[in-house]
């Protein structure tokens, strides 16, 4: 799918507070031209809409700058946000332009149900959710599916381990653990339960035996 | 207290969580009475972290003392908790079983929380 927004350069003598309340955003594109950045202001509606489909760190925007007549593909490097209002506050963009290789953030999908757990009760714990990479700009992929079919309990798959895609390369250490199957565990709080279970039925019994020994 | 969290407030291990929306210490009995419920209505599978930690010690002065005489005994131990925080994460649960469980973990917090889930994006 084809991502594209407007940007308008930003006059620096506006603040951001009032650019948030006129219903923009303050955002940034740089790796344009070397180390120069441009100050930008969008939509805020765009904003939000654009995020509903776009990832940070992952998805290839089209950016248009009209009053600089600039437009180009760039990533969405960085997406803050409020801590727990979902309204987001600023928006980085990192033109690919001038790029070879770009380092990128992709999302693991976890495919089949695990040996360990179908045929065992496992529990399948995925210690990563994505996956930093290094790839040519015009070949990020969307995600990176893993097959847990053969996992059998206490195996563990290591990113040394996973098959990237041609020309990917992981950023991360080779030998970090990406998902293992746990072996089944009756939960402590339920062992506890259980001796709870046995304290309040022995003074039954007790009781019971003291009553055979009077009579 | 005053401001938003400034970390911690992102969902960082499991696929639901719960969040502070108001600030307030949490105390450690607090962190494990929230726990408990949670364990107990997930029973078996799933996985939970508790993203804070009870690190300020709170004194208290014996009741019916005169002043002076020095600081009081350390009672007990909390966390502070501001807006946007995750108190705790959940993995490998479907979702209903995820929000029942937080629902009953955020009746043990003295503040109100939120239910957040990481993100699916639109194709």
């Amino acid at each position: 799918m084809d991502l594209s927004i407007q940007c308008q350069t930003r006059d620096l003598a506006e603040k951001p507070k009032a650019i948030r309340r006129d219903g923009r955003l303050p955002a940034v594109l740089y790796g344009h031209k070397g180390a120069e950045s441009i100050s930008l202001t969008i939509n805020a509606k765009d904003a939000a809409t654009l995020m509903r489909y776009a990832s940070v760190n992952n998805t290839l925007v089209t950016v248009e700058v009209p009053d600089i007549k600039w437009s180009g593909k760039a990533l969405l490097r960085e997406v803050q946000t409020h801590p727990w209002k979902n309204i987001i506050e600023h928006v980085s963009f990192f033109s690919i332009a001038a790029q070879d290789e770009v380092e990128v953030v992709v999302p693991l999908s976890y495919v089949g149900e695990a040996a360990g757990v179908s045929n065992d009760g496992g529990t399948l714990d995925t210690l990563v959710n994505d996956l930093a990479i290094k790839c040519p700009p015009g070949s990020i992929p969307e995600t990176i599916e893993i097959d847990v079919s053969n996992l059998q309990v206490g195996d563990i798959l290591r990113i040394s381990d996973l098959t990237l895609p041609a020309g990917v390369i992981a950023v991360a250490d080779l030998e970090k653990s990406v998902v293992t199957v746990l072996s089944p565990t009756v939960g402590a709080e339920s062992e506890a339960e259980t001796e709870l279970v046995d304290l309040v039925i022995q003074p039954e019994a007790t009781d019971a035996a003291n009553a055979d020994t009077a009579k | 207290m005053r401001g938003m969290a400034q970390r911690g407030s992102e969902l960082n291990f499991g696929d639901f969580a719960l969040q502070a929306i108001e600030p307030s210490w949490l105390t450690s009995r607090q962190i494990e009475a929230g726990r408990r419920a949670m364990t107990r209505y997930i029973r078996r599978g799933g996985k939970i972290w508790i993203r804070v930690f009870p690190d300020k010690p709170v004194t208290m002065r014996p009741a019916e003392t005169r002043m002076g005489s020095g600081k009081g005994n350390p009672e007990f131990w909390v966390a502070v908790i501001k807006p946007g925080r995750i108190i705790f994460e959940i993995a490998g649960v479907p979702e209903e079983t995820a929000r029942e469980a937080m629902r009953l973990a955020s009746f043990k917090l003295p503040f109100k929380t939120k239910f957040v889930m990481r993100e699916i994006k639109e194709t």
